[in-house]
């Protein structure tokens, strides 16, 4: 792959995606927070999030795909115990469970 | 490093962010800003910085909301740009069990911040469906498993909880 090619898929990459959020800009111009429009976008927006989520910690590509299933879906399950014991505390959720990752991998 | 991360893990078809910036931009909208403004701010917008911002829009006064985004955006951005770089000059020094543990930092983040973000049943409902039929869906239409999954499970989750919600 020459470096042109690569410099031109990233400005046709970084184009597509100009193109896209301004247009979402656009077409919220009349959209209101109390509208069933904008419920209905936030509960896609997040149901995509979650589909991501899940297809990143089952069927991952790169680097999480050399690591066990084993280790991914209980890693999830110890940043869920550890945010829901913890106060709800973010960091240290995310902190432990990537440890824990690093550590399961790296001895199992 | 998110994006690169992301792209490393995720699949080649993760939709745009449109759907996203249709949720925030009506947040923010202060009809006293230019639209160039509101265009140029557009490109803060991401997981990260639309998960902040509604957990904390509504202790914010709407005149203030849009400039707030623009700091906190702004400053993810521009740590992303920051540590894109760090990340590309001091990944030989990462060993492998380190980086195997920082990408996996990404996919808990998102899971954590969506969780946290979790407080309407229409909202739960829609998580719940849209991980369970990206998995679903997987084993059929891969590259379009997450999207289909989404609007899917995003637009059960309307229609069944619509009568619940609260109008500010």
């Amino acid at each position: 792959m020459s470096s042109q090619f690569i410099y031109l898929s990233i400005l046709a990459a970084s184009l597509g995606t100009y193109f896209c959020r301004a247009f979402g800009v656009y077409s919220a111009r009349n959209i209101s927070t109390d509208s069933p429009v904008f419920h209905w976008i936030k509960c896609v927006s997040i149901g995509v999030i979650s589909a991501v989520i899940a297809r990143i910690i089952l069927f991952p590509e790169g680097i999480l795909g050399e690591a066990t299933s084993f280790s991914r879906i209980s890693c999830t399950i110890i940043a869920l115990v550890i945010y829901f014991s913890f106060k709800k505390n973010v960091l240290l959720a995310v902190i432990v469970s990537a440890i824990s990752f690093a550590l399961v991998n790296h001895y199992i | 490093m998110q994006l690169i991360l992301l792209n490393d893990v995720a699949s080649p078809k993760i939709p745009p962010g449109k759907k996203i910036i249709l949720a925030i931009t009506p947040v923010i909208r202060n009809q006293n800003v230019p639209k160039w403004k509101q265009y140029l701010t557009s490109h803060f917008i991401a997981v990260t910085s639309w998960f902040n911002m509604f957990t904390v829009h509504q202790n914010i006064k709407q005149e203030d909301k849009f400039d707030y985004f623009v700091g906190l955006g702004g400053f993810l951005w521009t740590n992303s740009v920051v540590c894109t770089i760090a990340g590309y000059l001091f990944s030989n020094v990462v060993s492998h069990e380190i980086l195997v543990g920082m990408v996996f930092i990404n996919p808990m983040y998102f899971l954590i911040m969506t969780v946290s973000n979790l407080k309407e049943k229409m909202m739960i409902c829609s998580v719940l469906l849209g991980a369970s039929l990206s998995i679903i869906l997987n084993s059929f239409i891969p590259g379009w498993s997450v999207l289909v999954a989404g609007i899917l499970a995003g637009s059960i989750g309307y229609i069944l909880f619509k009568k619940e919600i609260v109008h500010e």
